[in-house]
């Protein structure tokens, strides 16, 4: 009876987006919306006005950065409820994995040799954002994947020697700290809150500041995807 | 039905969603549940990329030299903002999940909702 309400919602639901995705314009059309709006100004004037040629960048770091911003707080506030969710445990007691399988060889040989590899990209990926594929968001996922593989296959203590815990913490809020001292920054120079100082005045300062949060949003995401790895594993 | 087949892109999104959504609804394991959510988010994910495709267009970096139109530059950032959000809320979900399990020994939303 539940199953044959849920189909007839399901059903009900996929006539009225199919209906609604007619009205749309066909995928790749040229009335696409974006073809006539924001965007076009964002691709003709963006790589002049912010100085990047990766256009995904400009507009993450300079038209919507209170966007990248508020994106930014929602991970660590979502790392902050893992951790009051799941609180840390005494590591130096007995820990909960004893009862898993100790990885083998074999994986710790294959890890050991990748892992550096994977954290050379990452890395790369975070720097060369603006003027390329990459971003900090997806290099810093990238190196904290870098840290699951390598907790998995030679274990998380040895993992974690590379990142210590009062290093995490900080790193945790390695985003936030940036963001403020931007926020900082901006009115100091003469320009608003959330807003780079004038090419003309500063020349160098805008291409330092976006890589100064670059780097802070991307450690911040690789610590915080480890640490939300650690504060789970071992868990029944 | 030639409208359809010209979106058929939106409409295979459209099907992802609703598979999402069936197995939010319908399963009573709390894990699937969560796969489900993140089965319609990545259906989301799809429709938004595909709105934002130029036909024969190139990637939103402005350095080569390419008379083709450029992909939308703002919903591939919204994508990847969503991508983030979707993440935390799998990191959080999971999380309580676990912290379920540990109190209630079950993650069946059905013995849930029965004992205790």
């Amino acid at each position: 009876m539940r199953r044959l309400a849920t189909l007839l919602l399901l059903a009900l639901l996929a006539v009225m987006l199919l209906s609604a995705v007619v009205e749309l314009p066909a995928p790749g059309s040229p009335e696409m919306p974006f073809r006539s709006h924001v965007s076009q100004h964002y691709l003709e004037q963006g790589a002049e006005e912010v100085g990047t040629t990766n256009i995904v960048k400009a507009v993450l770091l300079e038209y919507r950065l209170f966007d990248t911003f508020g994106e930014a707080a929602v991970i660590f506030t979502a790392l902050a409820g893992v951790l009051a969710v799941l609180p840390p445990r005494d590591r130096s007691g007995s820990g909960g994995h004893h009862d898993r399988a100790a990885p083998g060889q074999v994986t710790g040989y294959v890890v050991g040799r990748t892992v550096p590899a994977i954290v050379i990209f990452g890395t790369y990926l975070v720097l060369s954002g603006h003027a390329g594929p990459g971003g900090a968001f997806q290099g810093g996922v990238i190196l904290g994947a870098a840290a699951i593989s390598l907790s998995l296959g030679v274990g998380s203590d040895h993992a974690r020697e590379f990142l210590p815990e009062h290093v995490a913490a900080w790193l945790h809020g390695a985003a936030m700290v940036v963001f403020l001292l931007f926020a900082a920054i901006g009115p100091l120079t003469g320009a608003g809150v959330f807003a780079y100082p004038s090419t003309a005045a500063l020349p160098w300062a805008r291409e330092w500041l976006m890589l100064f949060i670059e780097a802070g949003i991307g450690a911040a995401s690789a610590a915080i995807i480890a640490s939300v790895f650690w504060s789970m594993e071992g868990r029944a | 039905m030639t409208m359809l087949l010209d979106r058929a892109d939106y409409v295979l999104a459209i099907i992802l969603f609703l598979i999402g959504l069936y197995a939010l609804v319908a399963k009573s394991n709390l894990i699937k549940k969560i796969i489900g959510l993140n089965i319609m988010e990545t259906a989301v994910f799809i429709f938004i990329i595909t709105g934002g495709l130029a036909r024969d267009g190139s990637p939103p970096l402005v350095t080569q030299d390419t008379t083709s139109p450029y992909h939308d530059p703002v919903s591939q950032t919204i994508v990847l903002v969503g991508i983030v959000v979707a993440v935390s809320v799998t990191a959080l979900a999971l999380s309580l999940v676990t912290r379920i399990h540990a109190e209630h020994g079950t993650i069946e939303a059905d013995e849930l909702r029965g004992g205790r």
